[in-house]
């Protein structure tokens, strides 16, 4: 598998239900949307009726919260199996989920669980990664979680975990510039530093989103319009790996469509802009 | 060292029995200690679960109040958590869990509803059948027709007046007492196209309806009619059920 060819979606949103009406009405100038796909692992009606019709018009990439790749009961075959059928029916741009458990014992905690960061992790994901690319017949991408715990067995600094898992498993990175933010600040690391770890060919795709100050630390809510420390965020994420496929997810306190084409503007605004050379450039 | 898999099924226990013996593998700071940390996972794995609950069954939520509804959804939980990828299946056994705990015999049927319109949401689109195709049949293959109904498509048997009570919290308007039926009502719930809809049924159409879903021929349908028909009316009252069976998209095929 190759990871030199990285595709280049544009600007796009998280497809939530409540734009559906909006977006098949008024087919707003959205590069892409990145659908959840369990929400349309579904036998009919208004889920699929809606993703059909908007797949016919816009690029799509599918994003899972169920995988639990880090888990340590067998993978789910048949939770597999209805994602594959899923992808065949829209024929997404990638398929992605997350570095993270979410379940044991058979219950789905329904929650974005990170692993310790140990040797002995690595090699757990990185065969379980290749069993699922191998069924799926193509490259995963995996998204770092946002966390609020950290295990005191933890043997190397999380970007360098996400690297190792990416080069054994030989898999893709979605890299979430708020998680990277929020798990930054719950864990007192440099956000900065987490970039520069992270190997800049295997990054496909980004997030953006919104969360909570609580104070002592930050959830990840995605209720909240993206902050000016992560926007900074993003344009240093530009200036290392270039153009990315980027998203901005938004999943409580729905605001009016025009506010998200408006934080979509933005997007794309510091992107072109942390690309572009500095007035300097060509004398230094 | 611990091993991932204890150290999951440890986790897990944390945030649904409250256990901490994972602590002991989690590192705090002095601004954020562990327990403050793991309680951000406690609280999120309650909350998410109760709100996808709350979705499901808006009414029952409604009838127990914000303390009622959150306390069951708790008990709900620890006895039912998810074994599915998705949340969609969450709920699937309400019904026969507050029957189990002995909440008061209108909110199992209640809860049976609000299911049912949960299960005709998503159910499995069909191709409906067309009121124009009856047409096309000739006389002597009626007696033999038999249907094929909407996968959305079923008949709930209640004691209690849920649907009223489920329309009045869905309008917001007065919600009527709980009132327990002196004969039991067939609801039907089904999906038209993209819309999920309810409506009551007459005795006489619940048993035709069922009748004709098992897999009766038309004939045996009408037979099934006599019991509140006369033999002159039958003929007229079959063929307008049938009619507005399909009308309402209740009919993926006539065979």
């Amino acid at each position: 598998m190759s990871t030199s060819h990285r595709p280049f979606l544009g600007y796009g949103l998280g497809l939530r239900t409540d734009y559906y009406e909006t977006i098949l009405s008024a087919r707003p100038p959205v590069d892409w949307f990145e659908i959840l796909s369990e929400n349309y692992m579904v036998d009919g009606g208004k889920p699929l009726y809606y993703l059909d019709r908007i797949r016919a018009d816009y690029p799509v990439a599918m994003h899972g919260v169920s995988l639990s790749i880090g888990g340590t009961d067998p993978l789910d075959w048949t939770y597999l199996g209805r994602l594959k059928s899923l992808a065949a029916r829209i024929e997404p741009a990638w398929i992605s989920d997350h570095l993270c458990w979410t379940g044991q014992g058979g219950h789905n905690l329904h929650d974005l669980i990170p692993l310790p960061y140990t040797e002995e992790v690595v090699r757990h994901l990185a065969d379980r990664i290749r069993q699922v690319q191998d069924f799926l017949e193509q490259q995963l991408l995996l998204e770092n979680v946002s966390s609020y715990v950290a295990y005191r067995h933890s043997e190397m600094a999380e970007w360098e975990f996400l690297g190792t898992v990416a080069e054994r498993a030989d898999c893709l990175i979605l890299l979430d510039i708020n998680n990277i933010y929020v798990s930054a600040m719950n864990h007192g690391f440099s956000p900065y530093a987490y970039l520069e770890g992270v190997p800049a060919e295997r990054v496909w795709q980004h997030h953006l989103a919104g969360h909570s100050d609580c104070g002592d630390y930050i959830i990840d809510t995605h209720d909240h319009p993206v902050i000016d420390p992560v926007w900074e965020l993003y344009a240093e994420a530009v200036r290392r790996f270039g153009r990315v496929s980027t998203i901005i997810e938004r999943d409580d306190r729905m605001p009016p469509f025009s506010e998200l084409m408006g934080e979509l503007e933005r997007t794309r605004a510091v992107a072109v802009q942390a690309q572009a050379p500095a007035p300097n450039a060509a004398i230094r | 060292m611990i091993g991932l898999r204890e150290l999951q099924a440890s986790f897990r226990r944390c945030l649904q029995a409250g256990d901490d013996t994972v602590a002991r593998h989690l590192t705090g700071s002095e601004k954020l200690a562990v327990c403050e940390r793991l309680g951000i996972y406690q609280r999120a794995y309650r909350s998410r679960l109760v709100e996808a609950l709350g979705k499901d069954y808006p009414a029952l939520h409604a009838l127990l109040g914000e303390e009622g509804f959150t306390s069951l959804c708790h008990a709900y939980i620890d006895v039912h958590p998810s074994r599915s990828f998705s949340l969609r299946w969450l709920g699937e056994n309400m019904a026969s869990f507050l029957s189990d705990v002995d909440y008061p015999s209108h909110l199992p049927e209640l809860a049976r509803f609000e299911w049912a319109l949960v299960e005709a949401f998503d159910a499995a689109d069909a191709v409906v059948a067309k009121e124009a195709e009856l047409a096309t049949i000739p006389a002597p293959q009626w007696p033999a027709l038999k249907l094929r109904f909407s996968p959305s498509a079923q008949i709930l048997s209640c004691r209690w007046n849920v649907p009223a009570l489920w329309r009045a919290v869905k309008d917001e308007t007065t919600r009527p007492e709980p009132v327990s039926l002196s004969q039991r009502l067939a609801c039907l719930v089904w999906r038209e196209q993209l819309t999920t809809r309810y409506r009551t049924l007459e005795d006489d159409e619940a048993e035709a309806m069922k009748a004709a879903a098992g897999g009766a021929s038309f004939a045996a349908l009408c037979e099934r009619l006599t019991r509140w028909h006369t033999d002159e009316a039958v003929p007229l009252r079959a063929a307008s059920l049938l009619k507005r069976w399909l009308t309402e998209g209740l009919i993926s095929e006539i065979l």
